[in-house]
């Protein structure tokens, strides 16, 4: 359906601490990115980005000096319990007393800017394969309400004597035989290629997780461009 | 080292950069020629000059006395289309929705193909690249399947037919080097003698070095002699170029995407074919899409498509190769090698014409 713009930040929450590892663009993303770290977990929280704009959350990636810790509201007089959906440190005060904040750590420690300075790493590399693998699905959605129409699509090819394609017909000006044979081939044409898709990414998620220290990241970006295009790559972890 | 040799490669780049070039100081030219052609294996047919890397040109691939006759096109690609059909096998056409396989089709349909003998491998970007031919011709008369259905079938499966494609168009045409040499120096530039200062301009304009711009001059031209046409001009050179050098790969590329035995047939390979692209001569071009246009005007009769005939240029079509992990070389007795298994030194030939150039 028509999705609305949520103000979301897709956070990767230390669970020790609390420290952000990362902030996300995509829930995926972030996902991809907590499975590199032990004990860590993703945190959607909510961001009015009008409201509360912080010029160094923006530099997060980029700058492994900037840390922030996340916090929330404590409620009374239950205190909630702390699980891999809710990993924040308690808070007598939030900004505007919304459920979830973010602080900046001053001084943290050596070890933590070296963990940092690894996610930005594989968060720029994560990032830049999601990019690079909706830059050749992009051609594959040609309506807005895809992600419903084929699995639906899918059941109706499977049914005998199915109105939908008649309708369709009807309203698009194409015969039936027209309309089953071209839906047929986009369903085909599709299934076949997210499935290469998501084979793909999740490759590509498990090297770049296995990368222990920053790299050059070019190599790993032509692999990953060479391997779009077709060439095969088995990538030593 | 290896006795085996390469027939084709199009994933050598990463392969070729891997090599400690100090040790062998004529690949460092060799390698320059990344810059202009960054996949296609270069060979000789004549066999005159020899690459740095063990090269086998398949026997039907060898060159020979070509003839001079005056082909009819439009003959040509009618008789091509009556022996395919005349073969009684089902026919898998490859459709990119672009000029070639537009006019592969074209040519089945005129010459009667019957609905049931064809299926047309496309996707969407095919009816992105030509819609009107696709609602109007190929939609309400023939089968479809997936090009990604396809390729899983050639690598996994036994076709139960012929596989046809649009290849080797582009190598008749000789557009590989005349295309990019328009969109840097114009029509005119084309028009030029096929001098060493023109062909280095071109070459040094594309950021290889001096040296190796005059190295792989004379490369190209080393068997110049051996041309069925004479090479006059950078248009002829283009053709050259290709027909000469380039023609095994544009052959016989596909071959690296799978490694089961299959009837592949390319529609433009043919004596017939051959014999047209010797006679062409440098077309009229007033923009960048009047390249082809002898081809789109076929296209054009058939199906009034004035919006294709005009302003239909050529473009990469990337949609057969994603992701489909195709073999990094083939060499001489059919065997695929996968990248990690692709060692260019295993293939180096000392004695080759780029040594001997430097020494």
């Amino acid at each position: 359906m028509t999705d609305p713009i949520k103000q979301y930040l897709y956070l990767v929450v230390d669970r020790q601490s609390n420290y952000i590892i990362s902030i996300c663009s995509s829930p995926s993303i972030a996902n991809a990115v907590s499975d590199g770290f032990l004990n860590s977990t993703v945190m959607v929280i909510y961001w009015p980005y009008l409201t509360f704009e912080n010029k160094n959350l923006k530099k997060h990636g980029l700058d492994y000096q900037i840390n922030f810790k996340l916090i929330r509201l404590a409620t009374k007089p239950v205190n909630e319990r702390s699980t891999e959906v809710n990993v924040a440190e308690p808070s007598a005060k939030t900004f505007m007393n919304l459920r979830y904040d973010l602080v900046e750590v001053i001084e943290p420690t050596e070890d933590w800017i070296s963990m940092r300075r690894l996610a930005n790493t594989r968060l720029y590399l994560i990032t830049y394969l999601e990019r690079a693998i909706e830059r050749y699905m992009i051609k594959h959605q040609t309506f807005s309400q895809d992600s419903l129409f084929y699995p639906i699509l899918h059941n109706e090819l499977h049914k005998t004597n199915s109105s939908s394609f008649r309708e369709y017909a009807e309203i698009s000006g194409m015969s039936e035989k027209e309309t089953i044979s071209h839906l047929k081939n986009k369903l085909e044409s599709m299934s076949i290629y997210v499935f290469r898709m998501k084979a793909f990414w999740e490759k590509y998620v498990d090297y770049i997780n296995s990368i222990q220290s920053e790299t050059d990241i070019n190599d790993i970006l032509r692999l990953i461009e060479v391997e779009l295009l077709g060439g095969d790559r088995e990538i030593d972890h | 080292m290896t006795t085996r040799s390469i027939v084709v490669s199009l994933d050598h780049y990463d392969v070729f950069k891997k090599i400690n070039q100090t040790a062998y100081p004529e690949l460092s030219i060799y390698g320059e020629i990344y810059k202009i052609i960054p996949s296609s294996w270069i060979s000789d047919r004549t066999e005159i000059a020899q690459s740095p890397f063990k090269t086998f040109i398949l026997p039907e691939h060898k060159f020979k006395n070509y003839q001079l006759k005056n082909i009819d096109l439009e003959s040509a690609l009618y008789n091509r289309a009556k022996e395919l059909i005349n073969r009684n096998k089902k026919i898998y056409l490859s459709w990119s929705g672009g000029i070639d396989s537009t006019l592969c089709l074209v040519s089945l349909i005129k010459a009667g193909i019957n609905s049931d003998q064809l299926i047309v491998c496309m996707n969407n970007d095919g009816i992105r690249e030509n819609p009107y031919f696709y609602k109007n011709y190929i939609l309400p008369t023939f089968h479809l399947m997936s090009i990604e259905k396809f390729s899983q079938i050639l690598k996994y499966d036994k076709l139960d037919g012929i596989f046809v494609n649009g290849d080797p168009a582009d190598a008749l045409m000789g557009i590989d080097f005349a295309l990019p040499i328009y969109k840097k120096f114009g029509y005119e530039f084309l028009n030029l003698c096929c001098s060493r200062e023109n062909v280095v301009k071109y070459f040094t304009a594309s950021n290889m070095t001096e040296q190796a711009a005059n190295c792989w001059f004379d490369f190209f031209l080393a068997s110049r002699n051996l041309s069925p046409r004479p090479i006059n001009n950078i248009y002829d050179f283009s053709w050259w170029c290709t027909f000469n050098h380039r023609w095994q790969t544009a052959n016989e590329k596909i071959r690296t995407r799978y490694e089961n035995d299959v009837e592949y047939v390319r529609f433009f390979n043919n004596e017939e074919f051959i014999c047209w692209s010797i006679n062409q001569q440098l077309p009229k071009i007033e923009k960048y899409s009047d390249f082809k246009k002898i081809f789109k005007e076929i296209i054009y009769k058939f199906d009034k498509n004035f919006q294709y005939l005009e302003n239909k240029i050529k473009l990469e079509s990337v949609s057969n190769n994603v992701l489909t992990k195709n073999f990094s070389a083939v060499l001489d007795d059919s065997s695929r090698l996968k990248f990690n298994d692709f060692d260019l030194l295993n293939f180096y030939q000392k004695n080759n014409f780029f040594s001997d150039w430097i020494s």
